[in-house]
Parts: structure tokens; sequence; C-alpha cells
């Protein structure tokens, strides 16, 4: 038990990093206090909302940490929400790239005539697929025992 | 041979299987009764059992003897006026620490307590090892397992009562309350004790704890006593909420103290859905998850309708088109054209819209997620002048205002109904949306998701603030506590969702086939005639009547032809769109619709976002407004909600426009 929590405290710890940072760092090229280039604006584009999001699950596995490390049992459930909460938004993002995928390459509709793949490849599409994969091979770590 | 007869008063939370209990002892015996004054209905059954008659009074579920609802001041005035020779209180064993809160409750009465332990089989299955006869010497109660719906322990549970029932009344059980809090209660006391009438019909600790709790049934019980003014002047310098607050924190300590001794297993028993709970409700996290689980609804409802609404718009292009080049007669061409498909079909245009919304909302409600958001809200509502279980209608209000209306008949008390039904409108419905997508998708581009999630914000916002207003100016008064049961979490069922995603879209589609239609064609003959002039110019009818109405909306930023789309609005609000596909005349393609907007010199960003707002806010539509004079009974708040609404409407796009304008300059 003591082992199965370590590792996921671990993740928990790892997924706050980085949806934190990157949430944080989206909300801020959004409201331009960086440079849309800043590290890449690929990889982390300006997205004031997206960020807010990202920030939001961050601030989930954040309190995770908190409660693992006070040896509490409810560091799972927030292992548990805030990996659901990335999946869905995964989700969500990888609707969104399908859409426009349709739209750009199906339908040729207007407005779409630049639209590449790296356009709709953001954090919370890459991320929330990356926690599918974990949550897959990784179910019962996640579950909720009574 | 029937020795005599007692008198058995059963209680406890909802949904413990109080009725089955019932059921189980009177059979096919039982009546039913009214009581007088309220209308809850109590359930009255009688059982010979043992050479007794017992009459067994079945009260309404409640989880307290706090008075806060008509249910609640039933079961507790039965129980203290009545003084039945015995109280059943009827638990959930896999529930005891929430059950056993009314129970201290009952005790602090002084009654002859009799605890059912139903559902004892499923705490057995789980694990938990109940200490019956520990639970008994504790709280000097009697204690019996039962499960009623096999009718098991039924027998042992009418021992028990004609047991108890000869048993003296025992002394209130009493939980300390600390120091600051009892040398509260003694000072009540001994006030209280001057009326020797008053102490006889109520026990005196629990009337004065009740007093300081601020619980307005019992304070009205000192109505015709001369300690009243007494009462009054000592409770005024005290901040009643937070005794209350601070006493029910002892209960659950108390129950926390309780547990451990009684129960090996059942107190570290948290389920799965609890622990969710943990986190969906946190004090800090609840509402930004909740802002942005809302946030991705409407992002996905905007961006993954995207290719359904192409497809559409090339439909209604090839319609348009076959219509012009088959059709002969100029005014026919114009209806069929200028008229009915750009009207409808800039409306049928954002169905996928309005699926996709309607989907991921029975989506969020089926796994149980709704019910927490009015949870989450209460803090905030309550501190508003509402309580948090009016987001549930005003949730619904997200699909359409005429339900959610309806639905303010579950709120007990008038205020904070009428309060709701008024400030529910604000809520952006399903059919607001095209309007939305059309003018935040052309203005907006990118954005446009998040732009259509701030408006719902604002919405929510309004609701809110206007509560507010209404509490303090015309409904004085504190909105009443709520205990709400959140069902558990589950997988919510795709099917189901997809069945509440057709009824609805459904609906709405028979709105375009009906009301809309009507709109449209009305605009459209205005709009063509008389004969002679520019089809939608200011010549025609409608740009007479449009020209009559364009100062009121002049000093927004609004000309003529929207002045018109808001008026006919008030039909349905989708008619917006269609008023302005049929008066642009750009038939029902979106793109043209939305370039034809552009190349207005009247429409700016600024505008655009004006239009949304006081789209969103103005009065509801014609369904809305009957249904609200219909509820409230009354003409005044019918014509109140359309006054103020327009009001607000007004005030709000104003500011958005004059913001707009410097922001977007």
């Amino acid at each position: 038990m003591e082992n199965k929590n370590k590792a996921l405290t671990s993740f928990t710890l790892l997924w706050e990093i980085m949806y934190l940072a990157i949430g944080i760092l989206q909300v801020l090229k959004g409201t331009k206090f960086l440079p849309d280039d800043f590290i890449s604006a690929i990889l982390f584009p300006p997205e004031f909302a997206g960020g807010l999001v990202l920030a939001v699950v961050g601030a989930v596995y954040l309190y995770g940490t908190i409660e693992f490390s006070k040896g509490s049992v409810e560091g799972r459930a927030y292992a548990y929400v805030g990996i659901i909460l990335s999946m869905l938004f995964g989700v969500l993002y990888f609707l969104t790239f399908t859409a426009d995928l349709i739209n750009a390459w199906v339908l040729f509709a207007e407005g779409f005539e630049q639209w590449t793949p790296l356009v709709d490849f953001k954090p919370a599409l890459y991320l929330g697929l990356i926690s599918l994969a974990i949550y897959i091979g990784w179910e019962e770590e996640f579950r909720l025992r009574e | 041979m029937v020795e005599n007869k007692i008198r058995v008063a059963l209680t406890g939370n909802p949904n413990v299987g109080k009725t089955t209990i019932f059921n189980a002892i009177t059979g096919a015996r039982q009546k039913v009764g009214n009581w007088p004054g309220v209308t809850v209905e109590k359930k009255v059954g009688i059982k010979e059992y043992a050479g007794h008659i017992l009459e067994i009074v079945d009260l309404p579920g409640t989880y307290s003897l706090t008075a806060y609802s008509a249910d609640e001041v039933v079961a507790r005035d039965y129980i203290l006026e009545e003084k039945p020779d015995v109280v059943v209180q009827v638990l959930d064993s896999t529930n005891l620490e929430r059950n056993l809160y009314l129970s201290t409750q009952l005790l602090e009465i002084g009654t002859n307590l009799v605890l059912a332990l139903n559902m004892s089989d499923l705490a057995e299955r789980r694990g938990d090892e109940i200490n019956v006869p520990m639970i008994e010497k504790l709280l000097g109660v009697a204690m019996v397992r039962t499960t009623a719906n096999e009718g098991k322990g039924i027998n042992n549970l009418l021992d028990a009562i004609i047991s108890k029932s000869s048993s003296n009344v025992p002394l209130p059980h009493e939980i300390q309350y600390g120091k600051k809090v009892e040398e509260r209660i003694c000072h009540l006391e001994k006030i209280l004790a001057e009326d020797r009438a008053l102490m006889n019909r109520y026990p005196p600790k629990w009337l004065s704890i009740k007093l300081l709790e601020g619980d307005e049934n019992a304070n009205s019980k000192l109505s015709s006593s001369s300690v009243q003014p007494e009462v009054e002047k000592f409770l005024s310098g005290l901040d009643l909420e937070e005794y209350e607050a601070e006493m029910a924190d002892k209960r659950y300590e108390f129950i926390s103290r309780l547990l451990p001794q009684v129960c090996k297993t059942c107190v570290e028993k948290v389920s799965a859905s609890d622990m969710i709970d943990k986190v969906l409700t946190n004090k800090y996290l609840g509402i930004p998850i909740f802002l942005t689980l809302m946030w991705g609804m409407f992002e996905l409802t905007f961006t993954f309708a995207t290719p359904f609404m192409e497809l559409i718009d090339m439909f209604f292009g090839l319609l348009a088109e076959a219509v012009a080049a088959n059709i002969d007669s100029s005014w026919l061409a114009s209806l069929l054209g200028d008229g009915i498909i750009a009207g409808v079909g800039s409306v049928i245009l954002f169905v996928p819209n309005i699926f996709i919304l309607f989907f991921l909302l029975a989506l969020l409600e089926d796994s149980g997620y709704l019910a927490r958001a009015a949870f989450i809200m209460d803090r905030l509502m309550y501190s508003m002048g509402i309580q948090g279980k009016s987001f549930i209608p005003m949730l619904m209000g997200f699909g359409c205002s005429v339900p959610a209306i309806m639905a303010t008949r579950t709120l007990e008390d008038e205020k904070d109904r009428l309060i709701t039904m008024l400030v529910t409108p604000f809520m952006s419905c399903g059919a607001r949306m095209p309007v939305y997508v059309l003018l935040a998708g052309t203005f907006f581009g990118k954005q446009a998701g998040s732009v259509i999630f701030g408006l719902y914000v604002l919405g929510i916002i309004v609701a809110i603030l206007s509560a507010k207003l209404f509490r303090s100016i015309i409904f004085k008064g504190k909105p009443s506590s709520f205990i709400m049961e959140l069902p558990p979490y589950h997988r919510p069922s795709v099917g189901n969702s997809f069945k509440y995603m057709r009824n609805q879209g459904s609906l709405y589609l028979k709105r375009v086939g009906t009301v809309i239609v009507g709109g449209v064609v009305i605009i459209w003959l205005l709009a063509y005639f008389p004969q002679g002039v520019e089809y939608g110019s200011a010549e025609s009818y409608i740009g007479s009547l449009g020209k009559l109405l364009e100062p009121l909306v002049a000093p927004l930023g609004f000309d003529w032809k929207i002045a018109i789309s808001l008026i006919f609005g008030f039909l349905a609000k989708e008619v917006v769109l269609g008023s302005l596909g049929t008066l642009y005349g750009t038939g029902a393609d979106e793109g043209m619709l939305s370039s034809a907007l552009v190349a207005d010199s009247i429409f700016t960003p600024a505008v655009a976002l004006g239009l949304m707002v006081f789209t969103l806010l103005y009065v509801p539509c014609i369904g809305a407004i009957a249904v609200i004079k219909k509820e409230s009974g009354s003409w005044k708040w019918m014509l109140f909600s359309i006054v103020y609404s327009t009001a607000v409407a007004w005030i709000m796009a104003f500011v958005t426009v004059k913001m707009g304008n410097i922001i977007f300059a």
C-alpha cells in the first residue's frame, strides 16, 4: 500500500508541475505578458482560457500531492479526479481537432485553408492522451476503494 | 385480550425504508389523514400485537428537528405537542453518521426512543460490525436490527416498542456544547423558567437550544409568553447563525466520538462518491472546477458542431439556388428565398449546437454532477439572498426557461420561489445559443467559445446579483437553508443522454416549424411591402416600424434592423437570428450573413457583444412570460419580469458597447 501510494504520489507531483507550469505559461502568453514564440509557439500556444483550464487541473493535482504528503488517503481522490479531468479535456481537444480536420481536409470549409494538425496539437490534448494511456495501464492504482 | 393503546411515532431521514417498515407493521390497515393547517401528509396505521393496540404515525422524512421546512415542522411538532409513548427512528445502517444526527436531537427532547437499524443486511455485506448493545448502553435507547423489505426484525421491533412504552421517559440526553454556548443556554433556561406553563409543555434545555439556534418556529412558541420580551432582548445581541453552526458541529463531534466505540469498520468507510465529492465540492476547488467544466461544454458545443453546420449550410445554399432557378414568380421566390429559407435556415443551421449542448448537459446531469453544482453554489447563493437549491431550476434554465420556472415548485419558501422565478430567465437558454454562435463566430473567431462561455457566466452573475437586489428591497428576510441528498456518482448513460438530446432537440425543431416560420413570414411580409420598395429597406413597412423604434436602441449603437430583430425575438429568441437573416436577405448561408454583418458599418465587435448581452438578458420569450404569470399567479410579477429584465439588458448592453468601443478601438 505504501509503495503504491508512493508511485501515485510521484505521478500526481509530476502532473501537477506539468499542468500548472504549462497552464500558467499559456495564460501569460494569452495575456501578452510573454511573447507568443516564448519557448515554443506550437507546443505551448497563447491561449488564456485553455491555460486557466490546465491551471485548475494542476491545482487538483497539487491538492493531491499535499494530501499524500500528509499520509491522507484523500490524496487518491484528488489523483483520481485529476486524471479524469485530464482525460475529459484531452477528449474535448481531440474532438475539436477532429472537427477542424474534417472542416479543413474533407469539407474544405472557408477559414480552414491554413489549417495543419499542429494548429490543434495543444497541451491539453497531448497531456490528456498521455493521461488516458497511463489510466488504462494503471487503472487499479487509481481505483477508489470503499 | 387487548390491554392498552400505545402511540408510536415513526420518524427518520428520507429514503431509509421508513414507509417499508410502516407497511410491514400495519399491513392493509393503514389510513391516510391530513394535519390541520399544513399540506404535508401523514399516515396512521393500527397494529394489534401481543395484547396491545399500536397506533403507528408515520411522520414525514426529515434530516433534523430544525424546523426549516413544513415537513420538519410537522415531524417535530407531533413529537413535541402530541408526546407519543414511543418514538421509533428508522436508521440507514450504511450511513450511521448522518442518521445519528437526528437521533441526537430526538434524545435532546427526551423521547422514549427505539432505533430500528434498517438495511442491516447491506451494512453486514459491506463488512460493518455494529455493536447494538453498546449503542443501547451509551445512548440509553433500545435498538433492533431490521431488513424491512424482507420483513426481517419487525416482530423484534414491536417487542422493543412495547417494552420501551412501559419504561420511564428518560431524562434528555445532553450534548456538551462548550462553555460559551452552555452559558447562553443556562441563561435562557433561567429566563424561560419564569413561565411554568411553557416549561411544562416543552423541555427547557431543548427550547433554549432552539432559540439560540435562531429557530423561528421555536420562537413562535413564545408568542403568548410573558418572557418573550426578555428572551428577544437577550438574543438580539447574538449572532445566532454562528451558534447554530457551532452546535451542529458539536453534535457531529459527539457522533464522531461515538462511532468508533460502536462500529468497528463503518467509521473508516468512505464511498467512492464521498471521495470524489471531497474534490469536486472542495471549498476552493469546487467553483473553479465547475467553471472549467462549463467552459469545456461550451467550447465543445461551438467547435465540434462546425462540420455539421457546414453541411447544413451547403444544403440550404443548394436549396436557395434551386428556388431562385426554378420559380418565376418574383414574390414567391422572395418569400421562399429571402423569407423562409433565409429565416428558418439561419436558425436550423444551429441545430447541431443545440443537440450537442443538450447531450452534454444530460451527461453531466446523469453522472450526478449537476446536483453538486447546487451544493457548490450554496454558500455564494445564500450570501446573495437565495438558497443553493434554487440553482437547480437555474441550471435547468440552460436548456429552456419554461420547465426551469416550473421547477421552482420544489422550493418550499414562497419568497425563495418568487426570487428564483424572476432570475431564472437570465440563465441563457438553448434558444439564445444560435445568436451567440453566429455573432461570436463572426466577430471573435477562435475566441468564440470563450465569449459564449463568458455570456453564460454573465447570465449567472446577473441572476445572482438580481436575487441579492430583490432580497434586499422587495423580499426582505433570509433565504431558507436546505439539506439535499446528493445522488451517488455513476457513469452516465450515453443512451439516456441521447434520448434527452433527441427530446429537447425535437422541441427546438418544432418551434422552428411553428413560431419561427410564422415569425419570419410576418417579417418578410413587412419587409416586402408596400410593393415597389426595395426589399427590407427603410421604406418598407418593417423599415418604418424599425425607424420608429430605433431611438430606443440608438444609444447602444443598434440600428433599426437590430431593433426589429429584438422585438420579434419576444416570440422566441431564435427569431432574433431569423429576423437578421431575413432582413439582410442573405439566404441561409451563414457565411453570407456573417459577411453581410461584417460589411455593415453598424456592426463592430463592441456592438456584436452588446447585442449578445442584450439578447441574453432582455425580456424572456412569450412562453417563459406566460409560465411566470401562471406560476406566480400574478400579472404584477409577470410585468415586473418584463420591465426589469429589459431595463437590465439595456444598461448592461450600453456598458458593454461603451467599454467594447474602448477595448476594440
